[in-house]
Order: structure tokens, then C-alpha cells, then sequence
């Protein structure tokens, strides 16, 4: 099966990302508990004591300084990281399956394993950046002014997606690299090929993953996320659903702001 | 003189299907019929000649534009506007798609030659766009060369609006003509699909993809030879052909599409059928002789009498039947032409009698390249594909019997090309260092790789040959060692004894080369 299969175990590492991400943000009680973590204090509307991040509701994240800051950011950093996981290995398929089958078949989990190593370290640094922009938000930023922060993120999500930065992007996506077939010279062009994919879907789907994340992953809107990006990695044809699929953002953006 | 004629189809030819009644078909006829050498220019040349110059003297905009028809195919930046740009290539939709232009196109022509008080009502009732056959005969075959009436800068005095400055010198000179491995039929004569979801499986038509502007993931082999390797040859690097934004601007180009339009005709006749209509779903807008957006569905291409034409001949290639007599191989006798799609609920004994045969499961690859391959116009690197014990194996069975018959096939794949500047010609690809005929793989026309390189391609310019039947005849003449592939590449200059061009060598590289085995799953 793996013979034929290889990006089965990167399938199997996506899913048992959403697992701890269930946990963490969804399972009831559990949500928004962590120390410093992106507490979900509901919705404008609710009474303020903490929830899970249901359905569409935007999390506001928590105050905090010092240690508490700090542990919000790795906390912050950590979610970002199962998220990418989560959301974005399955639409490294392609390019897992291509690299796979280049590379001497001893060395194929290793070179997805590098594949897979490359793109995330793209993505690292937009973590970074939102784990700590929402560290700060509460500081900087009303709580009642959070979801409309949240709304203006997927209208320009929307907007980006019906850019032509995005249509380059989501060409490049299915773009391959040479991929040698042993040796440091295999290892080496398999990361390149794992940077080079992850820059192209931060080009994509960056401003989308980020706006997720701000929101504090109200859980429909990362499953959608989910299908949007899984869409445009997988499917035939996706550029002529960026429309809609920016359609889709913007009455989500109006669903946040107006509950 | 030739006749002029014009035929309503008759029962053989009639599509069936959908389309049981079907308009009187214009016959597109060989431009090397219509002006053999020697003979001055037939009528339809000339009325095609005046309407290419009453549209390069239109507007600049609208149906009635030499331009818009130009940006049609490519043009930059990209309007975005769903007419302009739209020219696909590396996709299973290059062939329809073509085939839409061409229709709209001449059918403008046409009315524009109606409109003209000089021309005869037998040429105003028949019109239609010629084709340029250049696999007929040997090398040395005129038909090989630039049609007459295309190469005269000045005519009568007067410009001539079928020449193009911009094309090689020895193109317009008459003096270079098309290379037997330029214009070679047989890869795609036998090629028995159509099309394939696999994208290292060679086919006739491109791969499954989505609609898209001349960036898929792999070529049709007609798509690549002789498509590719016209544009190339007539073109050259700085020529009009060779650029996807420039190649409708050349009148020739109209021509040597309506060609790969036959080629399509002469495929479905003789070899293969074409996808289940069920599957397609796209549909292809242009201007039409109105000068109105009108929109044909891909399902409604299929057929040249449904669109109102046919072709003066879809017999067997000239480059097939040297082929087969080159391996020894009787003639078969013919079998009776597919009218109708040869697929579809209504046609159960086409559909039947045209099974494809072959493998059809993913391919396996069984060895890869560890360095990237410099081309060069003289002294190209050569190439060794290792394979161990297991795909040793596994290509000596691909090569036990021939490839359309066989449970297994052994392809190739070259991709990630790359150049520093427009490449001066094709390539030939050889199975081992002795350069012939029998080691001969194909040609890498690199038509298209300046746009697959741009940052809005999805694709690089890949290329994918089955080569069974050239390891199977070499292992035959003991001159295949299973252990290794060896490819080694002759450039346009060597192959046609052209001299090198002033300016420096582009840098070619191909950074991966691939061996694979296809299995029946």
C-alpha cells in the first residue's frame, strides 16, 4: 500500500494534527483553558465567561503580561503550527507523491519528511507574527472592536483572493522542483521543494490562514478553511471558484460583525 | 488549375449521434495542391491574401481586427476580458479550443471574401482555410518548404500580406524546409489515447486539466511534433511563430493549425476515439462573423461536418508508412473511417471496435537523472539512466512485446526546462550514442518554454515519450543494455545543417529526466 501510497503517513500526521487542535480549542470545557491561551470568551453578546470557539464565534484573546505574554505567544505559536499541519499537508499530496516517486524508494519517507520540513518553515514566520499580534491585541485593541478587526482580516482576504498576486499563486502551486534521487544533493532539493511550495501557499492562502487564526479558529471557519485551501491545492479548475469563494469570506465577514 | 468543390456529406460521413443532420461541409484543402511549384497562385490563396489584408488594414479592436485575432492567442498583459489571451496549450483542451479559432476565424474570412467585387462566386461559395501538409515525402519533398504564395515580401507591386519578415530567412528563402523529425507522425499515430488523468502518460491529445492558458503539467504528442517543432523551425528565436503573443500574427500560422486540425481528423479516423462526452463540460467564446461573443461547447467540436467542413484527405501519414516499412511492417488493411465520435451509447460498434488498448494504471518510475543535462547547439552532455536489478526487470518486460499490444510500457519524461534566452531550434532525443533512425525518441521543440518559465506559468515545459518501441527495436539489434538508458541529443543546427546564429548560445538545461514503467494495474 505504501509502495504505491507514500503520502500516506504525511495524510496521517494532518489528521492526528486536528486531534490535539479538537482538544484545544473545541472540546467542550477544554477551550480557551490553557494558561495564556486564546481564551474564548464568545461572542459580542455573551456574558464574558469562557467558551468553546463554536461555530463562528470569534475568540477575543486574553490579557496578559510578562510570563504570561510570552507563554501566550508559544501557546499562540504552537496552535498556528498544528494548524498549518492540520489544514495544509493534505494539499502537499501532490508534491509529496511527486517528490516521493523521483527519490530512490529507500529514502522516500525521508524526502517527504524534508518536503514536509521545508513548508512549514515557510509558514513559521506568519506564526510568529499572529502569535504575537494577538498576544498584544488585547492591549492595543477593545474586546468589542475584536470582531470587527476579525471581519476586515476576511474582507481583505476575500479582496486578495480575487488578486492577481493570488492567481500567481495558486498557478505556482502546482508547480514541481527538481527532486534528486539520493544522497545530501536529494536531501537538500527536497527541502528547497518543501520552502518553495510553502512560500507559494503563504502567497495563497496566507492572508485566509491568518485571519483564521485571529479569529481564534471558530470552528466552522477553520473547517472551511480547511475545504477552501484543500480545493485549491486538489481540484481541477479552482481558479474560476475564486469568486465565490471570496463571496463565501465576505458574508462571513458579515456574519462576525453583525452575529 | 485545381476544381473547387464543395460537398454535402453523405451517409459515411454524416456525424452520427446528436448530430444526424449536418450542414454542407466546405473542403479545407492542401496548399501544396492548390499551388503546386511552378504554378501561380491559386484563387482561394489569393482571396485568403486579401481578407488577411482587409483585416491587417481594420480596426484595431472587434472580429474585423488582424490584432485582436493576434491577441486572441496570447497577449500581455492579460485583458482578462475572456476573449484575448486564451490560447491553450499543454492541456487536453489545445486540440478543441484550436479548432473553435480556426472556425471563427475563417468563417470571418469568408465573409470578408464575399463582400469582395473581385472575386469569383465559386471561390465567395466555397471558401475555405487551406492546410499545410509538410509530412509528405522525403526530406528534400517542396511541400516540406514555406508554401509559394507566403514568401514574396512584394506582390504585384504591392506588399504581400501573407509574408512575414519576422520568420527564419531560409523559412521565407524556401531554402530550409521541415525536417523528417520535425513534421514525423508516428508518435502520436500511435498513440491510443486520446487523453489521461496520469501526467507522465503520453497521449495524443494533452493530459486532463482544467482550463487553463498554455500552462499544464505535459504535452499531446501532436501538441509537441509536429505541433511544437513548426512554431519553432519557421519561426525561429526571434520570429513571430515561436511566441504564444506573436504566432497568430503570422498568416502561415492559420495554416499549419488547420493541419494539426486534420491531424485530429486523420487520429479519430484511423486510431483512436476521443473522450466520453460526459466528462466535458468546458465551453470555448470568441467573436464571431457578427462580431458578437458566441460560445461553442467542447461536446459540439467534435465533429469538422458538425462545424460545416471536412478535409481534403485524412489518409495515413507519409512519415507512418515509411516507418512501417523501415521495420518491416506489412500494410495493414485500412479500416472503415469513424463517422460520429466513435464513443457513445448510440454507436456501440465504433465504441467496440475502438477500445484502446494499453496500459492505463499510474506509471512506476524506475530510474531518475542526477544532474541536470546541458543542450547545446554542438556537443550536448549525453545521459545514463541506472536501473537496478528490480526495474532492469520491469523494462525488459515493458519491451517484450509492442507497445499498443503489450501489458506494459516504458516512458520517458524530461521536465524542469529551463533557458537563458530562446532556444534557436529543437532538439532530437536518441536512445543511445549512435544517432539513427532506429535510436530515434523524439524532439524536444521547446515551443513554449520562454511562457513556462514566466511566474504565472503553473507548469515548466514537460515532455513525455513512450519509448518501448525504440528500446524494443534496440534491444532487438543487440544494442540496448537493460542496465542503463543512454540519451544523448542532436540540436536543430546539427540535425539540419543550418548555420550557427550570431549572438551567444542560450543555456539549456533539462534538470530531471525520468524513466518510467507503465503497468495495465
Amino acid at each position: 500500500m505504501r509502495a504505491r501510497h507514500p503520502e500516506i503517513p504525511l495524510l496521517v500526521a494532518a489528521a492526528a494534527a486536528w486531534v490535539p487542535l479538537a482538544v484545544a480549542l473545541w472540546w467542550p470545557g477544554t477551550g480557551g483553558e490553557p494558561p495564556g491561551a486564546w481564551a474564548a470568551v464568545g461572542h459580542p453578546g455573551h456574558d464574558g465567561a469562557p467558551t468553546p470557539a463554536a461555530d463562528l464565534a470569534v475568540a477575543v484573546p486574553p490579557g496578559g503580561a510578562g510570563s504570561g505574554a510570552l507563554a501566550g505567544v508559544a501557546v499562540g505559536f504552537g496552535l498556528w503550527t498544528l494548524m498549518v499541519a492540520a489544514m495544509m499537508l493534505p494539499g502537499l499530496v501532490p508534491a509529496a507523491r511527486y517528490a516521493a516517486f523521483v527519490s530512490d524508494r529507500r529514502r522516500r519517507q525521508r524526502t517527504i519528511a524534508l518536503l514536509a520540513a521545508g513548508y512549514a518553515a515557510a509558514w513559521a514566520p506568519l506564526g510568529v507574527v499572529v502569535a504575537v499580534a494577538h498576544a498584544l491585541a488585547p492591549v492595543l485593541v477593545p474586546a468589542s472592536w475584536w470582531p470587527l478587526v476579525v471581519a476586515v482580516l476576511l474582507v481583505g482576504a476575500a479582496l486578495w483572493q480575487l488578486g492577481g498576486p493570488a492567481r500567481r499563486a495558486l498557478r505556482a502551486c502546482h508547480r514541481t522542483l527538481p527532486v534528486r534521487y539520493t544522497g545530501r544533493a536529494a536531501d537538500r532539493s527536497a527541502v528547497r521543494y518543501g520552502w518553495h511550495h510553502g512560500v507559494v501557499c503563504l502567497r495563497l492562502c496566507g492572508p485566509l490562514m491568518a485571519a483564521v487564526a485571529v479569529a481564534g479558529h471558530p470552528l466552522l471557519l477553520t473547517v472551511a478553511a480547511a475545504l477552501v485551501v484543500w480545493s485549491q491545492k486538489l481540484v481541477r479548475g479552482a481558479e474560476s471558484a475564486r469568486p465565490a469563494i471570496a463571496t463565501g469570506l465576505v458574508l462571513t465577514a458579515v456574519v462576525v460583525v453583525t452575529g | 488549375m485545381s476544381t473547387l468543390h464543395q460537398v454535402a456529406p453523405d451517409s459515411s460521413t454524416a456525424p452520427r449521434g446528436r448530430h444526424r443532420t449536418a450542414p454542407p461541409a466546405y473542403v479545407r484543402r492542401d496548399v501544396w495542391n492548390l499551388q503546386p511549384p511552378g504554378a501561380p497562385p491559386h484563387p482561394v490563396l489569393s482571396a485568403y491574401a486579401a481578407a488577411v489584408r482587409a483585416l491587417k488594414e481594420g480596426p484595431d479592436v472587434g472580429h474585423l481586427s488582424w490584432t485582436h485575432h493576434t491577441q486572441v492567442h496570447g497577449m500581455v498583459p492579460d485583458p482578462l476580458d475572456g476573449l484575448r489571451n486564451e490560447c491553450q496549450h499543454q492541456t487536453w483542451y489545445f486540440l478543441p479550443w484550436h479548432r473553435v479559432y480556426l472556425y471563427h476565424f475563417e468563417a470571418i474570412c469568408r465573409s470578408i471574401i464575399q463582400g469582395m467585387p473581385d472575386v469569383s462566386d465559386e471561390v465567395k461559395d466555397t471558401w475555405a482555410l487551406p492546410y499545410w501538409d509538410y509530412d509528405r515525402g522525403p526530406a528534400d519533398d517542396p511541400a516540406r518548404t514555406l508554401p509559394l504564395a507566403f514568401r514574396e515580401p512584394v506582390v504585384d507591386g504591392a506588399p504581400n500580406p501573407l509574408f512575414d519578415d519576422a520568420r527564419r530567412p531560409g523559412i521565407n528563402a524556401g531554402n530550409l524546409g521541415l525536417g523528417l523529425h520535425s513534421t514525423t507522425a508516428v508518435a502520436w499515430f500511435a498513440e491510443q489515447h486520446f487523453t489521461s488523468e496520469h501526467m507522465d502518460v503520453p497521449t495524443f491529445g494533452g493530459p486532463v486539466t482544467g482550463f487553463m492558458h498554455s500552462d499544464g503539467p505535459a504535452l499531446g504528442a501532436v501538441e509537441r511534433t509536429p505541433h511544437g517543432d513548426v512554431h519553432v523551425v519557421v519561426g525561429g528565436p526571434g520570429g513571430s511563430m515561436f511566441s504564444f503573443e506573436r504566432a497568430g500574427g503570422d498568416p502561415i500560422f492559420w495554416l499549419h493549425h488547420a493541419n494539426i486540425d486534420r491531424l485530429w481528423e486523420v487520429w479519430r479516423t484511423h486510431v483512436g476515439v476521443d473522450p466520453d462526452l460526459e466528462r466535458l463540460t468546458e465551453s470555448f467564446e470568441f467573436l464571431d462573423v457578427t462580431g458578437a461573443r458566441r460560445v461553442l461547447d467542447w461536446a459540439d467540436v467534435f465533429d469538422t461536418p458538425t462545424l460545416g467542413y471536412t478535409y481534403e484527405s485524412t489518409d495515413v501519414p507519409d512519415s507512418v508508412l515509411r516507418d512501417r516499412a523501415r521495420r518491416g511492417i506489412r500494410p495493414e488493411r485500412p479500416a472503415p473511417p469513424i463517422a460520429g465520435r466513435g464513443v457513445g451509447p448510440d454507436e456501440p460498434g465504433d465504441a467496440e471496435r475502438r477500445a484502446p488498448a494499453g496500459p492505463t494504471a499510474p506509471p512506476e518510475v524506475v530510474a531518475v537523472s542526477e544532474a541536470p543535462v546541458h543542450l547545446r547547439r554542438h556537443g550536448s552532455d549525453e545521459l545514463d539512466l541506472g536501473l537496478g536489478d528490480r526495474e532492469r526487470r520491469q523494462a525488459l518486460r515493458a519491451t517484450d512485446r509492442p507497445a499498443d499490444t503489450g501489458p506494459e510500457r516504458l516512458l520517458l519524461v524530461l521536465e524542469h526546462i529551463t533557458a537563458s534566452a530562446p532556444p534557436t531550434g529543437p532538439y532530437a532525443v536518441y536512445a543511445g550514442p549512435e544517432q539513427d533512425e532506429a535510436a530515434f525518441v523524439g524532439t524536444l521543440p521547446l515551443f513554449g518554454l520562454v511562457e513556462s518559465m514566466s511566474d504565472a506559468a503553473s507548469h515548466g515545459l514537460t515532455y513525455t515519450f513512450d519509448v518501448t518501441e525504440v528500446a524494443r527495436e534496440l534491444r532487438a539489434q543487440g544494442r540496448w543494455d537493460p542496465a542503463s538508458l543512454h540519451l544523448s541529443f542532436r540540436s536543430f543546427e546539427e540535425e539540419s545543417g543550418e548555420p550557427d546564429q550570431d549572438g551567444g548560445e542560450p543555456e539549456i538545461l533539462v534538470e530531471t529526466v525520468r524513466l518510467l514503467v507503465q503497468g495495465d494495474g
